[in-house]
């Protein structure tokens, strides 16, 4: 099975995910993703969307969902790097987010 | 003997009405044209202050009769001074806006939601008691909303959520 595209790093003890929009498109992107995630043991978790640049409101759908597989598993999860047109496209179409978003990686790292 | 179609003088004034025809559906499109110019002038004139009043806090004052242009604007303006000065709270003032009808709400809760998922936080201020009844009435669903009475209000918890309090001095 193909690994994620997806880059993993650690940043104050969080862990932060560079998602891809490639793996948006995987079934398995959200166990594969918690077991990315949970393999550093980290305090929290952020999903930085920055390099996705067209995001459906398909796609943000999958994006709680691993926010909520992450928050299931234990683990305070931040979502940031939305871009305007993007955060326009998911305002309209999305009636309640679910998610805690922040601007940057930088953010949401500090609001934890 | 010659049809009356065939007839030079009949073809003639059948060219002219056609000519005439284009003409006035040209002087149409240039009309629309012209109009649309305007509007984009008139958009244009409409210059949005934004002060920063303190680091990360963004007021947006409203005057006048709001609509989609001027909601698509305030939306663009917010969005980059989010992306450049890091904003975390935008304060818009709507005190000064002649008409709060529902698409003026819809406009704002648009604004709210779509800044929220960059970061930012939006408290409307200027909410009078009137404004506050037309919105009830018009059964808007307002919750997403963080509303204020007062410009003063509005800024004290602009404050707080980046982490200020506002203290009287001695």
């Amino acid at each position: 099975m193909k690994t994620l595209k997806s880059k993993l790093s650690s940043f104050e003890h969080k862990a932060v995910v560079d998602v891809v929009h490639g793996d948006l498109m995987r079934d398995d992107i959200c166990h594969k993703l918690c077991d990315l995630v949970t393999s550093i043991e980290p305090d929290g978790a952020v999903l930085n969307l920055q390099q996705i640049e067209v995001l459906t409101s398909d796609d943000f759908l999958k994006v709680t969902k691993i926010v909520s597989a992450l928050e299931v598993i234990g683990l305070p999860v931040m979502v940031c790097g939305i871009n305007p047109q993007c955060a326009l496209v998911i305002s309209a179409f999305i009636d309640d987010i679910p998610v805690r978003t922040e601007l940057d990686v930088k953010h949401a790292v500090q609001s934890f | 003997m010659a049809s009356l179609s065939n007839n030079p003088s009949s073809t003639k004034s059948g060219d002219v009405a056609k000519k005439a025809q284009i003409l006035e559906q040209e002087i149409a499109s240039q009309r629309t044209e012209i109009n649309d110019m305007q509007e984009q002038i008139e958009s244009a004139k409409f210059d949005l202050p934004l002060l920063k009043i303190a680091e990360q806090i963004l007021m947006v004052p409203l005057v006048g009769a709001m609509d989609s242009v001027k909601s698509q604007k305030v939306m663009e303006d917010i969005f980059w001074n989010i992306k450049q000065q890091e904003t975390k709270v935008a304060v818009i003032d709507i005190a000064g806006v002649n008409i709060v009808d529902s698409s003026v709400a819809t406009h704002l809760i648009k604004i709210a939601k779509a800044t929220r998922l960059m970061g930012c936080k939006v408290i409307i201020s200027g909410i009078s008691p009137v404004i506050a009844q037309n919105i009830v009435n018009l059964g808007m669903d307002v919750t997403t909303l963080e509303t204020t009475n007062t410009l003063k209000d509005a800024i004290a918890k602009a404050y707080n959520a980046v982490g200020y309090t506002l203290v009287k001095s001695e």
